[in-house]
């Protein structure tokens, strides 16, 4: 399982100007998952959601949260419109938002309500715990890590993903092999992601530059704004690919297990994610969603599920 | 008149506004000392003529020279002509974020180069002798009309002018007022300054002139001195003027 | 606010790079401001009009979008300035805009006589716009540039997408810790209204001083 690579994108902040890139690297995610309501999806993901399990009626707990998603008829989702290969926005087609976390997404939706039936709200600039505590969305999908802090404000289900961050450098750079080479060196990183904290802890004296969206980070890259972008590996990993100014060096040096985020207290709710999640990793969905999406940019194996319940918070 | 040595002179000025022929071809010579008073119905021009002389209206045609030097069209040799050309406004134009004293001394400082004390100690003099030197460090607004506008003259003295401009100085004051800056303006007469004055009020045009005109329709109708223009007018027009004016 | 004394040091030294920003922009938006207003009211056509293109492009384009060319597409050009000082100056030309507008109608408000007396004592344009005009017309926008500064202040959280380490970008860091985006948001919001309070207060008092009697 420690060759499970992920990814997490968020860009809270604004990034017009450069969406259309981020956009165009999404692109090669060849998952077809459909998205908002009713939207019409194609290829493989087709398949997956007409096998995709449905809950007993006898799961549905009166009075639960399930309950009254099924009676509202849709769940409600906070995932991001701008994360390749996790949960990213087709910019031809609003409707078709694909990646692992927005098919794992429908997959719930169906699992709960017996059809793909899901209303995105984007979680702007670090709102996950307020849209949950205030009922806006019955479920956090935002490659979101569970932190013991997090799980004060929140519950999460799972551990349903596990990844690790790593660095990428100048394709001429040499110096740089790991983070044990980032000791006084400027590292940019993602605005709100996990390396925003990860890297002052591993490596006290680098500079932190943080920018909103990936190709940004990129592009300060390659123009020299950092010695180093720490991210995570399948980001990478699938900027490698399509920009050989860049390079990913050495292996990922943490481990980030992410949640389901849900409304602090919920057991009842918890629980019976957590048994979906058991059940889809068990029948292999979980397998042919990570193939759909993350699989596309990693020449590996489907890795190994992680645990429920594995981590502190969980 | 004799214009091989006239303080001020034009000649063949035209001006218009839009289809409007505001200045008809008016030529006018002004000695050295000498005090012109123009005078003629609303709209005959007069206030657009004495504006020429120093350029805040341009002219379409003619020729303006002030002591024998043609009056440039624009830039630096404009300003210094300015300079040196007095202007009185009607509605006083005194600056508003400065004090009288600063209003005094600004132009002298900035244009003449004056230092800031001999600026201020000529002044000072200057205020003193329009009888408003205790209002030296007030600003404009506290003062009433009348101190404003000796507070004008007084800015208008302070640059050493050869020749002084008065465009209605009167007109925008409170009767009571009017008194006190034309005493100012005649004291001003008598001691030789060269003034070119357009105005109403025919007792300081009787009293202070060496020479009224007459203008209407953009054209000089008449001029002669004050008495025989006033006991005896030579023209209709100016007759019906005067007869208008005088008996209200 | 109890989340943001937990990280206090980080927060006023994001603090502080936002006030410093605030104010090496604030005085270089309004020194570029004026200028460009003395050159909006030239007698020169060509200045005038390169003034309103100046006008125009930053009032119609977005500030982000300024921010991520100047950051990103100037080392293209091979200039590659560092981040902070960049942000500074891509505020400064972009607020100036506003100042430059705000200063032209303080101009409208200068009764023409002023300039016509100005002339008339043989100021030239300059020192009749430096002298007369600009200072009567700056004591009449004073509240309308405090409201530009204002803006000026929001504005700055924009320079976090571009990786300055501000006020907003440091509140985004505290909450991926602490994860009590209300609580935190709210805290941060308190601070900017803080210095929102102040700078009204400030144009409140410098324009009670500098008011001119009429």
């Amino acid at each position: 399982m420690f060759t499970s690579t992920s990814n997490r994108w968020r860009a809270p902040l604004v990034a017009a100007v450069f969406t259309t890139v981020a956009l165009a690297a999404a692109g090669c995610s060849s998952s077809g998952s459909t998205g908002v309501p009713t939207a019409a999806s194609s290829g493989s993901s087709d398949a997956l959601y007409k096998d995709a399990i449905v809950a007993k009626a006898a799961d549905i707990l009166p009075g639960s949260t399930m309950a009254a998603i099924k009676k509202r008829g849709k769940l409600i989702v906070a995932e991001a419109l701008d994360a390749p290969l996790l949960s990213q926005q087709d910019p031809s087609n609003p409707d078709s938002v694909t990646g692992f976390d927005a098919d794992l997404a429908k997959l719930l939706a169906i699992y709960i309500l017996g059809k793909p039936n899901v209303e995105i709200v984007p979680p702007a600039s670090e709102t996950r715990e307020a849209l949950l505590a205030n009922g806006t969305v019955d479920v956090v999908f935002n490659t979101y890590t569970i932190t013991t802090q997090r799980a004060a404000q929140v519950d999460f289900a799972g551990p349903y993903f596990e990844s690790g961050l790593a660095v990428a450098v100048k394709s001429d750079n040499t110096d740089i092999k790991s983070i044990d080479d980032l000791g006084g060196k400027t590292v940019i990183v993602g605005a709100n992601t996990p390396a925003v904290t990860t890297v002052p802890e591993k490596q006290p004296t680098a500079k932190i530059v943080s920018f909103g969206t990936d190709p940004e980070a990129v592009l300060a890259l390659t123009q020299g704004r950092g010695d180093a972008y720490v991210q995570d590996q399948t980001l990478l990993a699938s900027d490698a690919l399509t920009n050989k100014a860049m390079k990913v060096v050495g292996q990922p040096f943490t481990k980030e297990a992410y949640g389901i985020g849900l409304k602090l207290g919920d057991s009842d709710f918890k629980k019976f994610i957590n048994n979906w999640l058991v059940k889809i990793q068990k029948n292999g969905t979980w397998g042919k969603v990570w193939k759909a999406s993350l699989g596309t940019v990693v020449q590996s194996d489907i890795p190994t599920p992680p645990a429920i319940g594995s981590v502190p918070g969980s | 008149m004799n214009s091989v040595n006239a303080m001020v002179s034009l000649a063949g000025v035209n001006k218009h506004f839009g289809d409007l022929h505001v200045l008809k071809d008016v030529s006018l010579t002004v000695a050295p000392q000498e005090v012109v008073v123009i005078v003629g119905p609303s709209g005959s021009g007069k206030s657009t003529l004495c504006r020429t002389i120093n350029r805040l209206e341009p002219i379409d045609s003619g020729d303006i020279s002030i002591d024998g030097e043609a009056l440039p069209v624009e830039g630096a040799a404009l300003a210094r002509h300015r300079a040196d050309v007095g202007m009185v406004f009607q509605s006083f134009n005194l600056f508003a974020h400065k004090t009288i004293l600063e209003n005094v001394t600004l132009a002298p400082r900035k244009v003449r180069g004056v230092s800031r004390k001999d600026a201020e100690a000529e002044a000072m003099v200057l205020l003193e002798r329009v009888g408003i030197g205790e209002k030296a460090r007030q600003f404009p607004a506290e003062l009433s009309g009348g101190q404003q506008q000796r507070a004008a003259i007084a800015r208008a003295l302070a640059m050493k002018p050869k020749v002084m401009l008065f465009d209605e100085p009167t007109s925008a004051l409170d009767p009571e007022m009017v008194s006190e800056v034309l005493d100012v303006m005649v004291s001003l007469a008598a001691e030789g300054m060269t003034m070119i004055v357009v105005t109403h009020e025919m007792g300081f045009a009787r009293r202070a002139a060496d020479r009224v005109i007459f203008m209407d329709h953009g054209q000089i109708v008449e001029e002669n001195t004050p008495s025989a223009f006033f006991d005896a007018p030579q023209s209709e027009r100016a007759r019906s003027f005067l007869s208008s004016v005088l008996d209200h | 606010m109890n989340v943001l004394i937990d990280h206090l040091g980080d927060v006023l030294g994001a603090l502080g790079t936002t006030l410093v920003m605030f104010l090496i922009a604030g005085v270089g938006s309004i020194v570029i401001g004026v200028l460009v207003t003395v050159a909006r009211v030239s007698p020169i056509p060509l200045l005038r009009w390169v003034a309103f293109a100046y006008v125009q492009f930053f009032i119609n384009v977005p500030l982000l979008a300024l921010l991520v060319l100047a950051v990103f597409a100037l080392p293209d050009a091979g200039i590659i300035a560092p981040l902070e000082p960049t942000a500074i100056v891509v505020l400064a030309v972009y607020e100036a805009a506003y100042v430059a507008e705000a200063v032209r109608s303080g101009v409208n408000t200068v009764a023409v006589g002023q300039l016509e007396a100005a002339r008339a004592l043989g100021f030239n344009q300059l020192q009749s716009l430096r002298l007369i005009v600009v200072p009567q017309a700056l004591r009449a926008v004073v509240q309308p540039i405090g409201n530009v500064m204002i803006a000026l202040v929001m504005n700055t959280a924009l320079a976090a997408a571009v990786g300055v380490v501000e006020l907003t970008s440091e509140v985004n860091k505290v909450n991926l810790i602490e994860a009590q985006p209300i609580a935190i948001f709210a805290g941060a919001g308190v601070i900017y209204m803080a210095i929102a309070l102040v700078i009204g207060l400030a144009a409140g008092w410098v324009e009670r001083r500098v008011a001119i009697v009429r």
